[in-house]
Formats: structure tokens, sequence, C-alpha cells
């Protein structure tokens, strides 16, 4: 039944990749804050599970929670700089960012293995289960963790912190001026996404098993940003819509493959270059995405608009 | 001394041709408050250009020189008319996608032509040539790059500064609502601007193309260094890109030789250092 499992897979990466695309929406839909380094906590969740697991012996869970903590560590330290830096210059310097991340896990050979990578890394509960069982409880298990992140960051976005969030992206100096420490709140968020990216890299390292750079390339960021652009920005059901539309699109072409007298490079590129131009296309036509973001308004009194 | 004296010089020959790259980022920037994440693949394409031209006309690449300025001038103007434009009316957060979007087409666009291979020019008077000082060699096709790009930011500022065009184009940057009035062609100025990039980012290529593996995602190691050299020499700024790249060429030639691999890190540290201390650049305003 490889059809099954092949189906199980694509759910399994959607799932992943939604997490992913979650944090980045939380970040830039919600915050306003555009990261193009997004893979950098995907790569730091994934490295440090791995290796706290494989090399210092720590049980799975610490694994994970090890993760989470050093990649909201890495959200901290690149907001650092967001207090003095205008957007764009922001998000070349995230970029720069995440290409460090890659590069150090490239040459600090005695820590990660360089391009050779982690290998072997153990997975969660991997006794209980058959090896053909095992696929579904490893999706329902990324299938519990995205619905926890949706229902916490629809919380948190629904929360008092949130709206801080959301007035700091529409309007940074009017949130200044009523007395918002944004620089602490950017910092919050930062913490915040950076935890969920980590835990969608320790799931995926632990799903896959073998790690090494070649997976976090910055193709993945831009991969993450497609997500967000097609699904559309600031609500949490428009980026699950988006990874699960370009992880199809992804998956599925690379099954129809077979029946395309083309190169698996050949495919690979022209995927992208559909992606590309799905890019620019929903940016010049439908700039908000699939699913629109709902604005609400607060004690809105008839005078008031007059 | 002699090491020392060879590290600088490569330094300074290979941060020239990283100066002319920042050129056209920093032009397009300065003009229109546009950040091109595309530019990097204006490279590529000037790259390949100069490779197809040269291998299948079986000219000198460096008489296919004009011809690649003339398709990156082309592909900066076509950008701007048919992307640009419509992307300017839009929130900030497209400008800056609608290039990125453009840097996934285009690069796998050519991927997807051309093939992932590495291709290398093997024939031309510069290639594999060199000369030799008392202490070091030089590399010639280097020493003619750098050679180009000093002539290119002459004539590039030139423009700008002296001539009648290059006072437009600063006044559509200062200030595109007030130029208009002026009876500038705003419209016209932004797509010169787009043309300048584009045609600056081809010759690079060209010249590139003569001594750097030629591939389709060439572009990515570039841009990065180009934003760090445009950031750090301010944005906007023509003089600046031009020191801040003979620094970051120094800056990867002194970190490459001691630490082979992670001489790009150094860069961006660079880089890091300069956006929180001085988020204007070196030469910013």
């Amino acid at each position: 039944m490889p059809v099954i499992y092949f189906l199980i897979y694509l759910l399994t990466m959607i799932g992943i990749y939604s997490l992913l695309a979650m944090s980045l929406n939380f970040q830039v839909g919600f915050t306003g804050l555009i990261n193009f380094g997004q893979v950098a906590f995907f790569c730091i969740g994934a490295y440090a599970s791995s290796l706290l697991v494989t090399k210092a012996g720590a049980p799975l869970i610490l694994g994970f929670v090890g993760g989470m903590a050093l990649s909201g560590l890495f959200g901290y330290i690149i907001s650092i700089p967001t207090k003095s830096l205008k957007a764009d210059y922001w998000a070349i310097a995230t970029l720069a960012g995440g290409e460090v991340v890659r590069l150090l896990a490239l040459n600090e050979g005695w820590l990660t293995e360089g391009p050779f990578g982690v290998m072997s890394i153990p997975q969660p509960l991997r006794w209980l289960f058959s090896k053909d069982s095992y696929p579904l409880f490893y999706l329902f298990l990324i299938a519990a963790c995205v619905l926890i992140i949706y229902f916490v960051l629809s919380l948190l976005t629904n929360s008092p912190f949130g709206r801080n969030l959301k007035a700091i992206r529409d309007e940074e100096d009017l949130c200044l001026s009523l007395g918002k420490n944004t620089r602490k709140l950017k910092l919050q968020a930062m913490v915040v996404a950076g935890m969920v990216a980590g835990l969608a890299g320790a799931l995926f390292a632990h799903y896959i098993t073998y790690i090494s750079p070649e997976n976090f390339k910055p193709i993945e960021t831009f991969l993450m940003w497609a997500m967000i652009i097609v699904g559309g920005r600031g609500n949490h059901l428009g980026a699950i819509l988006g990874a699960v539309v370009i992880q199809l699109f992804n998956v599925s072409t690379r099954f129809i493959g077979g029946y395309v007298p083309l190169g698996s490079d050949t495919m690979a590129a022209l995927r992208m270059v559909i992606i590309g131009l799905l890019i620019v296309l929903f940016l010049l036509y439908a700039p908000e995405g699939l699913i629109r973001e709902r604005k609400k308004v607060y004690h809105l009194k008839r005078k008031h608009i007059e | 001394m002699a090491l020392a004296a060879e590290i600088t010089a490569s330094g300074i020959l290979m941060g020239s041709i990283f100066a002319l790259v920042a050129l056209g980022l920093t032009l397009i920037f300065g003009v229109m408050n546009v950040v091109n994440f595309a530019h990097g693949e204006f490279l590529m394409i000037g790259m390949y250009s100069a490779f197809l031209i040269s291998t299948f006309l079986s000219i000198e690449p460096l008489v296919s020189l004009p011809f690649v300025a003339v398709v990156g001038f082309l592909l900066g103007i076509i950008t701007y008319y048919l992307l640009i434009r419509y992307l300017l009316r839009g929130p900030m957060i497209a400008q800056l996608f609608g290039t990125f979007g453009l840097m996934l087409f285009l690069r796998y666009l050519v991927m997807f032509i051309l093939g992932p291979n590495p291709r290398v020019l093997h024939q031309g008077v510069l290639i594999g040539k060199s000369v030799s000082l008392s202490w070091f060699t030089f590399d010639i096709s280097k020493l003619a790059a750098a050679g180009f790009s000093i002539l290119l930011f002459v004539l590039v500022s030139w423009m700008i500064e002296r001539t009648k065009l290059g006072r437009a184009l600063r006044a559509t940057s200062i200030d595109a609502e007030a130029a208009g009035y002026m009876g500038i062609d705003t419209e016209k100025m932004n797509a010169l601007a787009w043309g300048i990039g584009g045609a600056t980012a081809g010759i690079a290529g060209g010249l590139l193309a003569n001594f750097y593996y030629i591939t389709p995602t060439v572009g990515m190691l570039f841009i990065m260094i180009a934003f760090a050299t445009v950031a750090l020499g301010g944005f906007g700024s023509i003089r600046g890109a031009f020191i801040a790249g003979l620094i970051v060429g120094l800056i990867m030639m002194v970190a490459g030789y001691y630490l082979s691999q992670i001489k790009l890190a150094f860069v961006y540290l660079a880089y890091f250092l300069v956006v929180v201390l001085r988020p204007r650049g070196l030469f910013g305003w």
C-alpha cells in the first residue's frame, strides 16, 4: 500500500510546514516583522533536539524542549537589532542571520558533523508501534501539535498582547505614543515564533531521522513565504491553508514526474518557477491571499465615522 | 610582508567586483526605495549571457560585454514596466516580495532551461592568464574586472552628478512628486534607474564569467554580499558602495586566508555590526 504511506508522508510534511508557516505568520502577519531567515529557527530546533538526544544522551522530551528553547533564544537575539532598524534593513539582516546559522552547522563539524549531518536520530515512542503503524502515529502526534499551537496562537493573538502586536504592525508610532513598550513586545513575539518553529524543527528531525545542512537552505524560507503569501496573512487558518496548497503542489508535481518526459532536476526547477510566478501573481491580483484577515473594530460609534 | 601585500591586493580586486554588483542595488534603492532581491539573478543572467554569446557565436568574452550590458539594461527596464510599476501601488510588503518572487522565477527559469550544472568559460584573451610582479601574481581577468568596475563607477557618478539626466534622477530620488511638478517624467526616471542597475549587474556578471563558475544559483551568494556592501556603505550612496565593496573584499580575503570555510560569516558579522552601531551605513544620510 505505498499510496497510503505517500499520503501519510504528505500530510506529515504539511503538518510540519503548517507550524512553520504559522510561526512566520505570527511574525509577519501579526507583528509586521519581515523575517527572511525563518529557516534558522527550523535548523536550530532540528539540530538542537537531535544533538541533545544523540550526543548528550538526553531523553527525547528534553530534546524537544531544548530545541524549542534554543530556537526561542535565537528569536531573542535576532530581535535585538529591531530597535534601530527599518523593516527592510532588518529583513536583510535576518537573511544573513539564517545563512550564518547554516554555515555554522556546515563548518562546526565537532558539534554538528558538518556536511555529513546527524544520523540515526531516535524517534519518540518508537518501541510501542510496528514499522507499518509508526508513520500513522507520528502523523497524529504532529496533528496534535498543530492543533495545540493553533489554539495557543489564537489565544495569544486574541488577547491584549495580540492586539498590541497588531497595533505595532499597523502604526508603530501610535503604539509608542500610547505608552506601549514596542521593543519588548516585538522581542516577545519573536521568542514565541522561534519556539513554534523550533518545535517544527524538532518534529522534522525526529521524523526524518537524518538531518544535514542541505535541509536548511534559504530556499526553505522562500517556500514558507510562498505559503503565507498564498494563504493570507494575519490569520492562522490562512497560514495552514497556504502550507497545504504549497506542499500539495510541491509534492504532487514530484509524484506526476514519472509521467512527464522531464528529468527530476528540471521538474524541481519548473516547480520553483511556478511558485515564483504564483507569489508575483498573488501580490499583483490578490495581495491579501486566499483567506483575508478579518479586521475587528472596537467600540465603534456612528458619530465617530461621520 | 609579501603575503600581506598579496592578500590586500586580491582583496581589493575582489572588492571592486563586489562594489560593481552593489552599484546597481544602491542606485535602485536610492532612486525609489525598493530593495531588489532579484539583483543577484540579474548578475547570474549576465554571466550566462556572456557565456552563451561567447560560446555559440565564438566571440571573445570581452567583446560580448556591450551585448551583456544591453541584456541587463533591457532586463531592468522590463522588470520595472511589467512588475515594479504595479507593485508600487500596493503596500510596502508587496514591493519587498515582488522582487523576491521575481528572484525565484528567474533563478529557476534559467535552471529549467539550461540545467543546474556549472559552466565555465574556456576561451578568451583574459582567461587563465596572469601578470607577475616581483612578489606576486595577478589574475589578468580579475585585474580587468577591477578596472572596468572603477571605470563604471566613474561613469555612473559622472552621469548622476554632472548631466541633466542625472539631475533629474536625483530630483526623483529626493522627492518624486515635486520632481513630477517640475516636468520630470518620474516614471521614466524610475525605469532608467532599473535599466542602469540591470546593466551594471549584467556587466559585473560578464566580467565574473571570466573567472568564476556559472550556475543558476550563483546569484544568492553575490546578492548576500551586495546587501552587506550596500548596508555598509549606506543605502543609496554610490561612493559608499565602492568603498564598502573594497572593505568587504578585504574582510573576505583576510578571513578566507585564516578560516577558509566561514569567511562569509565574517562579512555578515561586519554587516551586523554596522547595522546595529550605525544603521545609516558609513556614507548614508
